[in-house]
């Protein structure tokens, strides 16, 4: 019971801590914009790999199985380990960041783009081979447009995992919402408002980018198939 | 070289495989000739017809379309000069009815313009409304319509040579019988030259102005116009494949158009009563078929029915439970004769409009006629 108000006290102070005045809304604004930047870059890379990639598998069947078990390989590794990994290879801060949250996302936009793709029906890829309908356009006007919603359910995962990784960034000399959370943390338990400040405003963006992703997959031209 | 599809000696081999999927088959197929292939599962028909768009490619041989080698065409352009039809229509989700239609055409580089037109035109040539269907999504059609775009689709761009895989297989047998009928209505006047794969030798005696039957394996047993290959089959394979029935498949080489009593006798809908009866009475009928001013099928009227009750045709009418029409076939009128239980059946066109009768008497009088022919085997 005693922890349960503690725990509702800490939320409260979380809460005030974006108040002008009472907390430090100016300081929840910087690593909010740290954490937009990585999880932004990271997306950005993360599609222009996976997309590709995704394509590659289903053209080339013997890649399929290895690139999907590699890239979910990647996902496995604690993302601890995987910081630590990297910070060797390419230093601390911004970069480990972008190259550790990327990995983990290749697995679901890569699986996702191959599933789709693949889950078309062979009928409409038929009928449009036979009625002399080139590869390229094949892929462009008939097989993305048809997967999309599928591959844009992967960006999603991905959107949401990339954005509640970011937070451990900061471990590594990234900013973002989790300095605000480490901060908090080796206060000892005198600071918690500041692990629920930077817990808060992570959720949030979590919950904004999934709406905006939702908003953009509704207008996409495959929508209207379903 | 007169034929519009030329197979010489087409072979192809699947790489594992111990038997070749289609083994030397030659065969010509002259400009607008429906050629139906048919044989049991693994026959090579489907392989047969997608070498033809060179979906699959021939391990050894030479195919003709329009007299070119088409090994030697691009494939880009030989497939956008070949209409394609498909059992599962495959249809593009994603577009609109009239955006799928006008597919090829704006692959050719047609202007926006006469592509719409083009659709609109096609829409009306396979009986869908323009204007209620064109900014449709195929998921908002019935199997039925869909398959109409699918044919629509494929005639787009006025190709001279149709494949045409199983397009009617996947439909219920009414709608099925309807499409048939419809697109025998449209290749007499398109006449193009038409390869068109099924497993059912009915639809195949019905489409067909030729036949070619091919056994697993790909070995080609005969090819011949529909007549011939129920009155002359080439081998014991023919003759079984084409089924004992023969004195009845005979009833699906004649069309209802040929046997029909045209301008029966009718009513009209606001007659008296008293006038049906005495009109039946002279032509010996115990019904008679009522019409409205422009000469369409309302309903019939049971001479019982007349006599029992004295006012108009209309108070009186019974409703009609089955029709054909002219391109149908004896076969599928006698089969619905004895499914409803009926001994006559309406004609209509394609207006609705009653252009003629088939009687029960008539399909038995040509299965009577065809027996001595069957006996001959």
């Amino acid at each position: 019971m005693e922890n349960l108000v503690e725990f509702l006290i800490s939320i409260k102070d979380g809460l005030l801590y974006y108040v002008p005045g009472v907390g430090r809304p100016d300081r929840v604004l910087e690593f909010l914009a740290g954490h937009l930047l990585i999880t932004l870059v990271t997306l950005v890379f993360a599609i222009l790999i996976s997309i590709p990639l995704g394509i590659l598998i289903t053209r080339v069947e013997w890649l399929y199985e290895p690139v999907i078990k590699l890239t979910g390989m990647l996902y496995t590794v604690p993302s601890f380990a995987m910081f630590g990994l990297l910070v060797p290879i390419v230093g601390i801060g911004f970069k480990p960041a972008i190259v550790a949250l990327t990995l983990y996302s290749l697995l679901a936009i890569v699986r996702n783009t191959a599933v789709g793709i693949n889950g078309i029906d062979q009928a409409i890829i038929e009928a449009a081979r036979g009625m002399g309908m080139r590869d390229r356009a094949i892929l462009l006007k008939v097989e993305l447009p048809l997967a999309l919603p599928v591959i844009f359910a992967g960006i999603r995962i991905a959107t949401v995992s990339t954005i509640s990784l970011a937070t451990l960034a900061s471990f590594f000399g990234a900013d973002s919402l989790g300095s605000l959370i480490f901060e908090g943390i080796s206060a000892g338990g005198t600071r918690n408002d500041k692990i629920v400040a930077g817990a808060i405003g992570a959720a949030f963006l979590a919950i904004v980018f999934d709406a905006i992703v939702s908003r953009i997959e509704r207008v996409l031209p495959g929508s209207v198939a379903r | 070289m007169e034929s519009m599809i030329q197979f010489d000696n087409v072979t192809k081999q699947y790489p594992g495989s111990p038997t070749p999927a289609v083994n030397s088959l030659t065969i010509a197929v002259p400009e607008g000739e429906t050629c139906v292939v048919i044989g049991p599962s693994g026959c090579g028909k489907t392989t047969a017809m997608k070498m033809v768009n060179r979906l699959i490619e021939p391990t050894s041989g030479a195919i003709f379309v329009g007299g070119r080698n088409i090994l030697k065409q691009n494939v880009i352009e030989l497939r956008r000069s070949i209409g394609y039809v498909i059992q599962q229509i495959g249809l593009f989700p994603h577009f609109t009815i009239r955006e799928n239609i006008a597919l090829v055409p704006e692959m050719l580089g047609w202007s926006q313009a006469r592509r719409l037109r083009r659709a609109d035109e096609l829409l009306d040539v396979v009986g869908l409304d323009p204007a209620q269907f064109r900014d449709r999504y195929p998921r908002q059609l019935s199997g039925g319509q869909r398959q109409r775009v699918g044919v629509a689709r494929a005639l787009a761009a006025d190709p001279p040579v149709m494949l045409m895989d199983e397009p009617f297989g996947a439909i219920d047998p009414i709608t099925r019988d309807r499409l048939q009928n419809e697109f025998l209505r449209l290749q007499k006047q398109l006449r193009k030259t038409i390869m068109f794969v099924t497993h059912d030798i009915d639809e195949a005696l019905k489409m067909g102005t030729l036949i070619c039957i091919l056994q697993v394996g790909g070995d080609l047993q005969q090819i011949d116009s529909p007549k011939t290959i129920l009155s002359q089959p080439a081998n014991s394979f023919v003759a079984d494949f084409v089924g004992s029935d023969r004195g009845l498949k005979k009833l699906t080489l004649v069309r209802v158009s040929e046997t029909m009593q045209t301008n029966p006798t009718v009513g009209s809908y606001d007659e008296p009563t008293a006038d049906l009866v005495v009109r039946m009475r002279q032509h010996e009928m115990d019904s008679v078929f009522i019409v409205d001013d422009q000469h369409k099928l309302v309903g019939y009227v049971a001479l019982e029915a007349a006599q029992a009750h004295s006012g108009r045709a209309a108070d009186v009418l019974s409703p009609v439970i089955a029709t054909t029409e002219e391109e149908a076939t004896m076969r599928d009128a006698f089969s619905a004769m004895l499914s409803y239980g009926i001994r006559f059946l309406p004609v209509l066109n394609s207006h609705q409009q009653l252009t003629g009768l088939v009687s029960a008497d008539d399909a038995q009088g040509l299965i009577r006629q065809s027996h001595p022919a069957a006996l001959a085997r």
